[in-house]
């Protein structure tokens, strides 16, 4: 009986899923950009929500739902979504960083402090001093101290903010400033980079690490077909979350590729802005420098 | 860089009448990143240009040749490395995190000082007019390679270890377009117009010549280094006795043509096979 039920409940998942992988090819026809999106319809104040229209006032709250719901199993999700290769995009990350002693670092939307855990390993020595961490969600935030704690990283400061105004932090604070995974769920992102150009001292190194844009066609192909017909799934399955995983993979969709987030980047003041594509462009690691 | 003896090119032919095989730079046409295989006029200005528009600064330049200034004197206590960057940003007022501007830490710090010491060694040929001065070819290399060695010097107790940088393989091949950018440059502003396969021989013996220059200075323990330029005075000398033999060899291959088409002309003769030619007229 348990197994005719979990068959007929998988049954129903795979047939939500087929529809949106039809929606997925228009919107790479339609090569939308988040840009475009809010500029077609900026007279009524919308964004996009992943393939929904709403309100830009609700967008922030719809987020911080997502987050508050997927907090606790986040990181088990993430290694079966990835294999475990987020991790490796992550050391990667950390390593084009190249952190030393003393530095002061930001770490926005590092809820559950993958980056920042990271930064101070590559420390040596380190108790997590100079690093902050900063997250629009205090659930996400709690987890990361509790894991913090666990591993003996008492310096950390752990900051909730949000990423398009961080008003508790004066300019000119922070030598480097990293988002990994964060940058795509902000609703304006030009003012997010702003606010990052405003908090780096100068010569300070903004990093951001994101998904992007798959290069190579076929590749492309495989990995929607992989989006939108198994994360949901996963989600489903692993932390009882489809909506949260669904809005993950269509919120990538609709985020710039590569080269137009480097120019958002280079057109919110920053310099020496390079990028480098990770598996083949699913994700990207963006680079710049304020002077 | 073929098109910067393009002009020479087209004199030729037009003088001679005839085609000349033309021995085409293949190793220019693979590290020039700007130009296609076309051969326009324009082309022509381009590849010029191109050495020149790299020694042309902007706003972002000048801070990174700013940090590389200040982190220069640091290289004796803290060496090639991102921690002189480091320290080099800081007495400038910048962040830390401003070595970042150097992608590769330590290495993209080698590679900008041998960039900067090949446009300064540009700049000095050019200033200096090395290339109108009455003295023969090899005597302008030997000049402009010791030139180039001596910029090194201060540098030499923490040589190896750029040197041991350069020769990683991740960096391998930014360090050969260096060596064949520095080698083009020494032979053009020594005269070389060669439009043969000499073009070649030329700058990998210059090339070849730079190597050991560095590789003898870095274990070198005289005064002033003195043996390292006596010993690349006497591989300048060995190279001009080279050159001297490959003309006479030449010359005596054309007198041994000679000698050996009249000497099948009697043979045929005495064998009677010329007549055969001589009846038929």
């Amino acid at each position: 009986m348990a197994s005719l039920i979990r068959r007929t409940l998988l049954l129903r998942t795979f047939c939500r899923a087929k529809r949106f992988t039809c929606h997925s090819q228009y919107v790479h026809q339609e090569s939308a950009g988040a840009e475009r999106m809010s500029n077609s319809s900026k007279e009524s104040n919308e964004t996009h929500f992943g393939f929904q229209t709403v309100k830009e006032s609700e967008k922030a709250d719809k987020v911080y739902e997502v987050f508050e719901e997927v907090a606790q199993s986040y990181d088990k999700m993430n290694d079966a979504m990835s294999f475990g290769i987020h991790r490796l995009w992550k050391d990667i990350f950390v390593d084009r960083l190249a952190p030393s002693k003393p530095c002061k670092i930001l770490d926005v939307a590092g809820g559950t402090g993958d980056i920042a855990f990271r930064i101070a390993k590559y420390l040596r020595n380190s108790d997590g001093g100079g690093i902050t961490v900063c997250d629009i969600n205090q659930a996400m935030l709690d987890v990361g101290r509790k894991r913090a704690s666990e591993l003996g990283f008492s310096g950390m400061e752990w900051l909730q903010g949000n990423a398009e105004c961080l008003s508790s932090i004066a300019d000119n604070t922070y030598d480097s400033y990293t988002i990994a995974f964060g940058i795509r769920n902000v609703t304006h992102i030009d003012k997010a980079l702003k606010e990052a150009y405003r908090v780096l001292k100068p010569g300070g190194q903004f990093m951001c690490l994101e998904f992007s844009q798959v290069q190579n066609e076929n590749l492309r192909w495989l990995y929607d077909q992989y989006s939108f017909q198994a994360i949901p799934v996963m989600g489903q399955l692993i932390a009882g979350q489809w909506k949260a995983y669904q809005y993950l993979v269509e919120s990538i969709r609709q985020f710039p590729n590569q080269e137009e987030f480097a120019g958002m980047i280079e057109r919110a003041g920053f310099a020496f802005v390079r990028h480098e594509n990770l598996t083949f462009g699913v994700v990207a690691i963006h680079c710049g420098h304020k002077l | 860089m073929l098109a910067r003896y393009l002009p020479l090119l087209q004199c030729y032919g037009n003088i001679m009448g005839r085609t000349t095989i033309i021995a085409r730079p293949l190793l220019a046409s693979n590290f020039s990143t700007n130009r296609t295989t076309s051969q326009d006029a324009n082309a022509s200005a381009q590849s010029e240009g191109r050495r020149e528009e790299q020694d042309s600064s902007s706003k972002e330049d000048d801070v990174k040749f700013k940090i590389f200034n200040a982190a220069l004197p640091l290289v004796h206590q803290l060496g090639w490395t991102k921690e002189c960057l480091e320290a080099g940003a800081e007495s400038i007022g910048l962040s830390k995190s401003s070595h970042g501007i150097f992608e590769h830490g330590g290495t993209s710090f080698v590679h900008f000082f041998h960039r900067n010491c090949n446009k300064e060694l540009r700049k000095i040929a050019k200033d200096e007019q090395i290339e109108s001065a009455k003295s023969d070819e090899l005597t302008k290399v030997h000049q402009l390679l010791e030139q180039r060695l001596q910029m090194i010097l201060p540098y030499l107790p923490q040589w190896p270890q750029a040197m041991a940088l350069m020769a990683r393989p991740h960096s391998s091949l930014d360090s050969y377009k260096l060596l064949y950018e520095l080698a083009d440059d020494i032979c053009f502003f020594a005269g070389d117009r060669s439009l043969n396969a000499t073009w070649y021989t030329k700058r990998a013996a210059v090339a070849g010549l730079y190597i050991t220059g560095e590789l003898s200075l870095v274990q070198d323990k005289s005064a002033n280094c003195d043996e390292s330029w006596r010993m690349l005075a006497r591989r300048i000398d060995d190279l001009r006795k080279v050159e001297e033999f490959g003309g006479s060899c030449s010359r005596q291959q054309e007198i041994l043509k000679d000698i050996a088409q009249s000497s099948l002309t009697l043979i045929r003769n005495l064998t009677g096979m010329q007549s055969y030619q001589r009846n038929s007229r």
